[in-house]
C-alpha cells in the first residue's frame, strides 16, 4: 500500500523519531510504513490520520482500488 | 493489548530485565558456592538450587511476553518473527544433537543440555539484529 507519510512529515520538518514519539511507536515502525514495508493497522492508521488532520484515504492509497479505477 | 506506547513498553521492560539478570547471576554464583561448601549436600538441595537458578530466566520469558503485548504492532511482529526463528533454530539444533546421540555419532554427554538456553537466546538475538527489529 502506498502512502504519503514521508511527504506529510517532511512538510512539517519532523524527524522520524519525533513522529514515532507522537504516535507512540518505534522509529523503525515509522520507517517501515514510509518505505511501504509495513501496512499499519486501522487504529494506527486512524492515529496518523488524526495527527495530520487528513482522511485516511488521502494518506494511504489502496493499490487494488487504484488499479480498478484505472481499468474503468 | 495493554495501552502503552513503544517508549513506555521499553522502559517497563528494562526496569525489570536488568534486576532479573542480576538475580540470575547471583543465583548462578550463590548456588554453585552453596553446593561447594557442603561435602555431601542433601538430595533435595540440588534440584532446588537448579530450579531457583533458572527461575529468573522464567521471569525473563514472562517479561518478553508482557513486552510483546505492550509494544507497538510493528515491533511486536518483528519480535514474534525473531522469537519464532530463534525457537525453530534451537529446536532444530536439539533434534540434530538428539539423533547424533541416538545413533552414537557423538557421545551421549557431548553437548551439555543447558547450552540450549543460550543457543535459543543467541539465535533470537541474531535474528533480531539481522532483521532490524526495534525495541528491547
Amino acid at each position: 500500500m502506498e502512502n504519503k507519510l514521508r511527504v506529510l512529515r517532511a512538510e512539517r520538518k519532523w524527524s522520524q523519531a519525533f513522529l514515532a514519539e507522537q504516535l507512540g511507536v518505534s522509529r523503525q515502525s515509522v520507517n517501515a510504513i514510509e518505505t511501504g514495508k509495513y501496512d499499519p493497522s486501522l487504529p494506527l492508521a486512524f492515529a496518523i490520520s488524526r495527527l495530520f488532520s487528513q482522511p485516511i484515504e488521502q494518506i494511504f492509497q489502496d493499490d487494488a482500488a487504484n488499479l480498478t479505477e484505472a481499468a474503468e | 493489548m495493554a495501552n502503552y506506547t513503544f517508549q513506555q513498553a521499553n522502559r517497563r521492560y528494562r526496569s525489570v530485565f536488568f534486576p532479573l539478570i542480576a538475580l540470575y547471576v547471583v543465583a548462578c554464583i550463590g548456588g554453585a558456592l552453596l553446593l561447594k561448601t557442603m561435602e555431601v549436600p542433601p538430595v533435595w538441595l540440588k534440584p532446588v538450587v537448579a530450579v531457583f537458578t533458572v527461575a529468573p530466566i522464567f521471569g525473563v520469558f514472562w517479561l518478553v511476553w508482557r513486552y510483546i503485548q505492550e509494544t507497538d504492532e510493528y515491533t511486536r511482529l518483528r519480535q514474534l518473527e525473531a522469537l519464532s526463528i530463534g525457537g525453530m533454530t534451537c529446536a532444530s539444533a536439539t533434534g540434530v544433537v538428539g539423533f547424533l546421540e541416538l545413533y552414537d555419532a557423538i557421545p551421549a554427554d557431548a553437548v551439555p543440555t543447558f547450552l540450549f538456553l543460550p543457543v535459543f537466546f543467541f539465535s533470537w538475538g541474531v535474528t533480531k539484529w539481522l532483521r532490524g527489529a526495534g525495541g528491547c
